[in-house]
């Protein structure tokens, strides 16, 4: 990504754009700010807020008309904020003290006509970039006219209380000033590098003196753009009903003016000055309507309390409509235009370390930002290509994805991968690829579906057994990706009939999206298509509504979706649609394989979907399903529907299964005995075939206390990872030994892990089985140790360790 | 690059060996960086013990501090 990808990227989200009232302000003035200060009675605060933008709050916010209550959004939930009126609850207390620092006096100088609201914001304006100003006041004191100006409005004293920090910064005063006097232009011309006419504190003879064009009276003709006059270096403003409007011409003034006195381009980019439009977005679901806060005593306006009562309606407008739903964006405390910078500064870095790559690592790829924003903004696309570029750059953190990858591996190997014409057929019509998770959680259902379909379809369903790839997708290992991918084409070219590949029926919505997105040579259809195409008959279906829980990847399969819920209605099963489902549907924390990059946000991300219904939940994912389940959720698959009954093959404790709602997660060594079991189910039961015989080491038992396999799951360490240990151990004799408690520690690394057991031999099992206490691992490499001392004859030399 | 040394008292000894474990220097390496660390090992063939408080302490932290260069 490059500079130019990021701001485009960045513009999309709109989080950091104006809320209404500051975009309709022709001063930009931060309402919100305010209001939040108000609200909770930050007197101080409020006036900060004003004064950012606001020339002599004491005396505009006082007469400001509020522009900007007619684009209040509160308007659509009750009445639109009193903004005005909040203006001068703040100001009517005296504001803190007000710091100027002057800086060193510009060459250039600048001059006031008339000291209106206009031209005492230009003295301002310049005075505080440094420019020597002289204000030429009709009145006898500097703005005094304003008290006459706006009768009643301005209590006394206001005036120079606020102007006094212009003396501050050398902003020289005529009072009296001939400002008629036929020569009077050309003196000031002389002296003053830019002059700015305040036509709401001139008459018209004033005006008449200085020769520029106008349409009669004081209606000076400008350019808009620039305030500037007919007249060289002559700008004006301040005719204008609204005080606002008329500071507002000044401020632009002052800017054309900087520029001339600079000599830069007075009109380049000045898109964003005065009211415009702007692009955020703000949900008023599930705001109550409430009327604006009354008046006590209208004359007085409002009191403090009403003042924050009032301020507390203020909606504060904001987007973050995905950060709302999302567990994982919520998470970082920042919103999609923020994450955005940090990952292209994270990828920027040369040397030093990398921050963001956990926040990289840990989006599901779900896509529900992007069907939230208003403009499509995509952390998914964002985050994949950010790992793609770092597995290119060998930057990718290995263990963020390696558990995940090795499981990807054991799936492809020969414990799982199968691919087989129906039992009796040459060839296949279709292709049954239930996928990995579904096998590695409900292998039981895998066997029956293939029943259900070989009797449903019309030609031979063929059976194959593996990945689809996901897991190296979402890990940015593109080679790894496209090697799988070949595989799976390459099985199915092979069963397929006269060159035609056999239509793959899916039971994963992630296998669909997959091929889909990246196979859609393959024809592909999922199983609840099929299903729902013909009579399924099924177990007695609950009384109670179940959640439904679309897959993250069936976002955009509305076949699948509306397949599914065909077959629920064919069985008569009450469903509650979640408000966030189908296209907006939320991941279960597996997606994007956040479940092993940040096992912790996972969790969170399933119980935040889980809390998002108090019915039970209904997957039709193997991972959803136990995701779910796992946050203490009852959770069923939709196979538990279809095909009731005891799971034969799932190596769950029979007690697990009673209720297949609260069948606990399976854990990880679980599913590879499972997949195990299943091929070898299959290859007897349907071809005849034994499964090829387990390694060697996987021959040995393992005995474990239930808290010491939790905690082997909860470091991802396998049943078989400690059997490998254990052999090596104990056929080497590389092993430590504690004659104290009998127990032995080894270790082995067998690939980029290395894996110490702490284990004893199991009593009266021969040799066989071994009870274990504790299992570690580390991803640093020790060095191997010396091979085992020779025995003392020295006939065995150079034996290997 | 730096040294760490992580020697607690253990009852572990070496099983082919018979022989208590001494502190020794090892080098360990992860991600291309290599380290000294000095860990419990047998003197005769040189198995090293990697105690779990290390594996999950300090060696975690340097593995993902590397994984973040």
């Amino acid at each position: 990504m490059d500079q130019q990808e990021l701001r485009a990227l960045e513009s999309l989200c709109i989080q950091e754009e104006q809320p209404q009232c500051q975009a309709a302000c022709p001063l930009h003035v931060d309402v919100r700010a305010l209001a939040l200060a108000m609200a909770k009675g930050l007197g101080g605060e409020a006036w900060k807020a004003l004064r950012k933008a606001m020339p002599f709050p004491g005396i505009l916010g006082r007469l400001c008309d509020g522009p900007c209550q007619a684009r209040c959004l509160r308007a659509e939930a009750g009445d639109a904020i009193r903004i005005a009126a909040l203006e001068r609850a703040c100001v009517a207390v005296p504001g803190p003290a007000q710091r100027v620092l002057p800086l060193p006096a510009k060459a250039t100088r600048a001059a006031v006509v008339g000291a209106g609201l206009a031209g005492l914001t230009v003295a301002w304006d310049l005075a505080r970039k440094g420019y020597p100003v002289t204000i030429f006041d009709t009145a006898p004191a500097l703005g005094e006219g304003l008290y006459a100006a706006y009768a009643g409005q301005l209590p006394a004293g206001v005036v120079a209380a606020e102007t006094a920090p212009l003396a501050k910064l050398g902003v020289a005063v005529v009072p009296n000033a001939s400002v008629t006097a036929p020569d009077f232009p050309e003196t000031c011309l002389a002296t003053h590098h830019a002059v700015f006419l305040s036509l709401d504190a001139l008459d018209a003879a004033a005006v008449a003196v200085w020769d520029v064009d106008h349409d009669g009276g004081k209606a000076v003709r400008c350019d808009p753009a620039t305030q500037a006059t007919s007249r060289e270096g002559v700008f004006r403003g301040g005719a204008h009903a609204s005080p606002v409007w008329r500071a507002a011409q000044g401020r632009f003034a002052a800017t054309s003016m900087d520029r001339r006195m600079q000599g830069v381009s007075l009109t380049a980019r000045r898109e964003g000055e005065g009211p415009c439009a702007t692009r955020l977005f703000t949900s008023l679901a599930g705001v109550a309507p409430l009327p604006a806060v009354p008046m006590a005593d209208p004359a007085a306006g409002y009191s403090p309390e009403e003042a924050a009562q009032e301020a507390a309606r203020c909606l504060r407008c904001e987007c973050l409509e995905c950060v709302k739903t999302c567990a994982y964006l919520a998470a970082y405390k920042g919103y999609p235009k923020a994450y955005a910078r940090q990952i292209y500064n994270n990828a920027s870095i040369v040397k030093g370390n990398r921050q963001a790559n956990r926040m990289i690592n840990s989006c599901m790829l779900c896509g529900q930002c992007e069907a939230i924003c208003p403009n499509d903004f995509s952390m998914a696309t964002l985050c994949l290509d950010t790992r793609r570029g770092m597995v290119a750059r060998g930057i990718m953190p290995p263990s963020a994805h390696d558990f995940a990858l090795e499981d990807l591996r054991f799936n492809r190997g020969n414990a799982f991968a199968l691919a087989r014409h129906a039992p009796g057929a040459t060839h296949s019509g279709y292709l049954f690829f239930p996928g990995c998770q579904l096998a590695g959680s409900q292998p039981g259902h895998v066997a029956r579906a293939y029943d259900w379909l070989r009797q449903a379809m019309a030609g031979p369903v063929g059976l194959a057994l593996g990945c689809c790839g996901a897991p190296a997708l979402w890990a940015g290992r593109e080679t790894l990706f496209a090697e799988v991918l070949d595989e799976v084409r390459e099985t199915a070219a092979r069963l397929g009939a006269a060159g035609k590949p056999p239509t793959l029926i899916v039971a994963c919505a992630t296998c669909a999206s997959v091929f889909a997105a990246h196979a859609p040579d393959l024809p592909v259809v999922s199983v609840w298509e099929v299903m729902a195409g013909h009579a399924v008959a099924g177990a007695t279906p609950p009384t109670a509504p179940l959640a439904l829980h679309d897959p993250c990847t069936a976002r955009h399969n509305a076949p699948m979706r509306d397949a599914v819920r065909a077959v629920l209605r064919s069985l008569d099963v009450p469903v509650e649609e979640l408000r966030l489902g189908r296209e907006l549907t939320a991941c279960c924390g597996y997606g994007g394989l956040l479940y092993n990059a940040n096992p912790p946000l996972a969790r969170q991300a399933a119980a935040h979907r889980a809390a998002q219904s108090g019915n039970d939940f209904l997957a039709y994912c193997a991972m959803c399903r136990d995701n779910l389940a796992a946050t203490g959720k009852h959770a069923l698959h939709l196979f538990d529907l279809i095909f009731p009954g005891q799971d034969q093959l799932d190596s769950t404790p029979p007690q697990g299964q009673a209720d297949p709602a609260a069948r606990p997660a399976p854990g990880f060594s679980q599913r590879h005995e499972n997949r195990a079991r299943l091929k070898r189910h299959m290859l007897d039961a349907l071809w005849g075939e034994k499964a090829d015989p387990v390694p060697e080491h996987q021959a040995i038992t393992l005995r474990l206390a239930p808290e010491v396999a939790a905690r082997c799951e909860e470091r991802r360490i396998l049943v078989e990872d400690m059997q490998r240990v254990i052999q090596h151990a104990e056929t080497t004799g590389r092993k430590l030994h504690d004659p104290a408690t009998g127990r032995n520690l080894a270790c082995l690394q067998p690939v980029r892990v290395t894996y110490w057991v702490e284990y004893e031999p199991a009593a009266g099992a021969g040799g066989t089985a071994y009870v274990v206490h504790n299992a570690y691992s580390h991803r640093m490499t020790i060095p191997m140790a010396a091979p085992v001392p020779a025995p003392v004859d020295g006939a065995h030399d150079g034996d290997a360790a | 690059m730096s040294t760490f040394s992580f020697t607690p008292r253990t009852n572990w000894q070496c099983a082919a060996c018979g022989e208590p474990l001494t502190p020794t220097t090892v080098g360990v390496e992860y991600m291309g960086n290599t380290f000294s660390v000095e860990l419990p090992a047998c003197a005769r063939c040189g198995l090293v013990l990697v105690p779990e408080e290390l594996a999950l302490g300090k060696m975690l932290e340097v593995e993902q501090l590397l994984e973040d260069k």
